[in-house]
This record gives structure tokens, C-alpha cells and sequence, in this order.
């Protein structure tokens, strides 16, 4: 009998797409391509691009599962796709993050013209990071080339990568934040009202964004007929390389912020950093977590104790100067295990989108199995007059297992936090720090850091 | 205040209230998709010609390059 899928199994990333949409079963992930679709898959299965797109770890790989579902649509064909163990949204990427996720979608629109293809869309969002490279995960995102069409995703590409990269380059590497506003990517009006003057003075920002910018104010309320417009083959791969050229020679180099030198401006010797360590690999070797998030993880030195025991872990840290430096480590050494994110905890991602359901919150993504809060509640807490009891309410929606360092009043980093402010912070002790954590979890060990006055604990929490 | 303007210049006046009162544009009904689409093949036709003589070029270099080694 065949399976019923019900509108509540359907995944609300996928709704807009006649092609097809991903539903869970019976806790699995499966796409339904449907009928409308069917020339196109079997062109992108049969043609060899999909082969060649799997054999350079450009696409999410996929099976056919016979597996019969009721759908009104018209169900072609069911895949299962390969799970890809955390989302991640652009507005979460460092520079050089959504670089490479540019650069890799213009690849396969190569690689596709090659196969009589073309990428119908340029959505940032079909790009996720698999074994730490891009990938593109929308099996559906091709249909047939025919000859003499432009392309029709470049709005959206100069929309989702282009623009953005340029803002974060030229104006302000923060303005990535404006794609966590505009789910399709900032308007090109925009980028090119944000970009510096002398941007005009450089051709391929000049015509991909600025006159791009006025081309579409000038019709944007005149009818054109399309079937008058055609482009040649040449003149799309002209575009695609002149996109391409433009994305390369796009830089941003971490500087002047907050926390990229960070591990030179810390309190501690070398004791208690390794004594630190130590601790943390004793708490990983006795739970095994199947996952961690260091959360405030800079640039990945404590991160990297769980990854390189391939342990999948997320280094989230809220300065794009560390995580680009982390990102860029994770480049040089090949590490298939780590995903370096932006994120500010007091103000997490939110759910965004139709219904606030399209993308993901960040709470919606966990729990995790093991957080590290090392060096971070001072900064909830003190900077951010967080309450200790709100922190405890949070971590333990987030985390079964939480690694968590107390930085007391007295240390010279909190000093530092204290000496621009009046000290209301009354109920930061040790003592109410453990009381307040004890509401929610249990302490499985803890070990006062040596020739420091900070303490580590492991707290597993309640059931 | 008005009645010292002559008829013409509070006709000026009015017109001008009217264009600022009014909107330029509908915004639902605006379309970024076409201007993005006559934008493409106007920048393909011009660096369709560099993109060739490039592309030739990369030809040659890789030939002599092969044959190099």
C-alpha cells in the first residue's frame, strides 16, 4: 500500500519548487521528483552530469528508492538524498565561506553547458557544507539549456553571492547580515547604492551591479518581449567567466576586529591552557559525543579537540575576522569535520521566511549532544547582563552535555569588562553559578584550572 | 498665503503636490526580472568578442604548454 505523506511530513525549504519537494518518512529525508520534472532528471541522470558532478564532490549524492507515496502533483520518482549533518544559512558564513559556495555554483553551470544544461536556480541556500566544502544539495536545480536563453538565475546569483561578496569587500564585511532581511538575496539596487564610488571605476562591478541596478529601474515596469531577446551560447559562458573572474578577485582580509587576536590577548600561561585542554579531552573520551558545538569558539583551537577525534563539530564564534581565520585553517588542513559559523548568542538566527518557516532558527537545529561554553559566560553575563538563570534556560534547550568554564569577578579579564561599568552584578559568584545550574543540570566533574581562578565544569542535563 | 499667487503659479503648485502625493510606481507590479534580463545580453554581446579571443588564447598557451612538457 502505498505511503500517504501528509502536508506536516513536507519540508517547508522545498515548497516553492513545481519540480518536486523534500518530506521526512519514518525519520528519513526523501525528495519526490514529480512528473513535471521527469524529462529534465532523466536528462541531468542519463547525460553523465550528474556522474561528473558527484565524481567532484560538487552535488549531494543520491539513491532511487522504490518507495511509493500518494501524492496529488503526480509522483516520477522518490531519492533519497545524503543526510547533511548541520544546515547552515549564508547570513551564517564568513567571507570566504560564500566565496567558495559562489564559486562552486559557477562551476557547475559549467559543468552543466557542457551537458546541455543550465541551473535554473543560484539560491544560496541550495549550497551546504559537506565534509567542509560546498556542495550543491538541490538535486532539482537543473533543466535542458535550450539554445539562445540567457541565464535565468543570474538576478539571482548577483543577488545571493555577488552582491554580497562586493558589499563585504568593499563597504562593510557585517553587511552579509542584510541576507538574513532578504531571503532572495539584497536587492542589486541596494548593493549598488551601499558600494563605494571607485566600484564604478572597476567594469565587472560596474555592469553586474550598478548598471544592472539602473537596467532594471529603467524596465521595470515596461513589457518586453523575451521571444525578441536571445543570447548565444558563447556569449552565456562569456557571463558565466566574467562572473566568475569577478568573484575571484573579490578580497577581504580579517583586521581591526575584535577577537582575530585573541589567543594572544588571553589571561592564561601555558598551564593552565594545557590543563584546560586536558580536561576537555578527558570529558570528550568519557561521553563521546556524536556532536559539539563550541559556542564563542574563535578560532577553533578548542573546536579542533573534538573534530580531529572525528567528532562533527561546529566552531561558532560572532567575529567574522575568526571565523574566516577558522574557516581558512579548516581549508589548508583538509578538515572534513569542522564547520566554522557566525553566530551571536544573545541574538541567534532566527526562523525566517513564508510562515517563519523557510529557514531554520538556530534553537530549531539542535539540540547538540555536547556544547563548550569556555571563556563565554562573563561575556553573557556581564556584557550582556544576561541572567544567569536565563543562560541555564538556554543551554539547556541547546545541549545534553555542557562544558562550561566560570571566569569569577576577580579575574583580570572580567576586570576589564567591570572597568567600564557600574558592578550590578551581584549574584555572579561561584556558589549561585552552580545553584542556578543545578535547576536543569547535573554536575558530572569538575577541576579548578591550575595557576588560574577559572573553573571548568561537565554538566549533563536532567531528563 | 495662496491668493497673492497668480492662476498659473497655483497651478504649477498644484501640479507639483499632485506628483509628489502620487506614486511613481506601483511596487507589486514591479518586475526586476526583465531589466536583469536585458542587462545580460547587453554585457554578453560585449564581452562576448574578449571572452573568444581569451578563450582561443588559453588554447594556444596550454597547446605550447603540453607540448612543453
Amino acid at each position: 500500500m502505498p505511503a500517504q505523506i501528509k502536508q506536516s511530513d513536507k519540508i517547508p525549504s522545498s515548497f516553492r519548487d513545481p519540480s518536486g519537494f523534500l518530506f521526512h518518512y519514518d525519520g528519513v529525508i526523501y525528495r519526490q521528483i514529480n512528473r513535471i520534472y521527469k524529462d529534465n532528471y532523466d536528462h541531468l541522470m542519463s547525460s553523465g552530469l550528474y556522474s561528473a558532478l558527484t565524481a567532484s564532490e560538487l552535488i549531494v549524492p543520491h539513491i532511487e528508492v522504490d518507495f511509493k507515496i500518494q501524492d496529488l502533483n503526480g509522483t516520477y520518482k522518490i531519492i533519497k538524498p545524503e543526510i547533511i549533518p548541520f544546515i547552515s544559512y549564508p547570513y551564517e558564513w564568513c567571507f570566504s565561506q560564500l566565496k567558495q559556495a559562489a564559486l562552486v555554483n559557477l562551476q557547475i553551470q559549467k559543468i552543466a553547458l557542457d551537458y546541455g544544461m543550465s541551473l535554473k536556480d543560484s539560491s544560496a541556500y541550495n549550497i551546504q557544507f559537506r565534509k567542509g566544502k560546498p556542495v550543491l544539495i538541490d538535486t532539482l536545480s537543473f533543466e535542458k539549456y535550450r539554445e539562445g536563453e540567457p541565464w535565468v538565475a543570474y538576478r539571482q546569483f548577483c543577488q545571493h553571492f555577488l552582491g554580497p561578496l562586493a558589499l563585504m569587500s568593499y563597504t562593510d564585511v557585517r553587511l552579509n547580515q542584510l541576507l538574513r532581511i532578504y531571503i532572495d538575496g539584497i536587492p542589486v539596487d541596494l548593493t549598488s547604492i551601499l558600494l563605494p564610488f571607485k566600484t564604478w571605476l572597476n567594469f565587472s562591478l560596474l555592469s553586474n551591479i550598478h548598471l544592472h541596478a539602473a537596467t532594471q529601474k529603467k524596465y521595470e515596469d515596461k513589457p518586453v518581449r523575451a521571444a525578441n531577446k536571445k543570447m548565444s551560447r558563447i556569449g552565456l559562458q562569456a557571463i558565466i567567466d566574467n562572473l566568475e573572474s569577478t568573484v575571484k578577485k573579490l578580497q577581504w582580509k580579517p583586521q581591526g576586529t575584535e577577537w582575530g587576536e585573541y589567543y594572544s590577548d588571553t589571561n592564561y600561561t601555558e598551564e593552565a591552557g594545557n590543563h584546560k585542554k586536558q580536561f576537555i579531552i578527558e570529558c570528550l573520551e568519557l561521553i563521546n559525543p556524536k556532536n559539539v558545538w563550541d559556542i564563542g569558539a574563535n578560532t577553533g583551537l578548542y573546536s579542533r579537540l573534538a573534530s580531529d577525534r572525528g567528532i562533527p563539530t561546529i566552531s561558532f564564534d560572532i567575529d567574522p575576522a575568526a571565523v574566516e581565520k577558522n574557516y581558512l585553517t579548516c581549508v589548508k588542513n583538509k578538515e572534513q569535520n569542522m564547520l566554522p559559523l557566525l553566530l551571536d548568542l544573545t541574538n541567534p538566527s532566527p526562523s525566517i521566511g513564508w510562515g517563519n518557516t523557510e529557514r531554520m532558527s538556530m534553537l530549531q537545529r539542535g539540540p547538540a549532544d555536547m556544547i563548550f561554553a569556555l571563556a563565554l559566560i562573563h561575556h553573557l553575563a556581564i556584557s550582556n547582563n544576561v541572567p544567569l538563570n536565563k543562560i541555564v534556560e538556554l543551554f539547556s534547550k541547546l545541549c545534553n552535555f555542557l562544558i562550561i568554564e566560570f571566569v569569577p569577578k576577580s579575574d583580570s579579564q572580567v576586570q576589564r569588562l567591570l572597568a567600564t561599568r557600574e558592578d550590578i552584578f551581584t549574584d555572579y559568584t561561584q556558589q549561585f553559578f552552580e545553584d542556578e545550574f543545578k535547576e536543569y543540570f547535573t554536575i558530572n566533574r569538575f577541576a579548578k584550572i591550575k595557576d588560574s581562578e577559572r573553573v571548568l565544569y561537565l554538566f549533563q542535563r536532567k531528563v | 498665503m495662496l491668493i497673492l499667487f497668480t492662476r498659473k503659479q497655483k497651478f504649477f503648485v498644484g501640479c507639483s503636490f499632485l506628483l509628489i502625493a502620487l506614486p511613481q510606481y506601483a511596487f507589486a507590479y514591479v518586475d526586476p526580472g526583465t531589466g536583469s534580463y536585458i542587462l545580460q545580453i547587453l554585457l554578453a554581446g560585449i564581452i562576448g568578442i574578449p571572452f573568444i579571443i581569451k578563450s582561443k588564447w588559453n588554447k594556444i598557451i596550454s597547446f605550447f604548454k603540453n607540448k612543453k612538457s
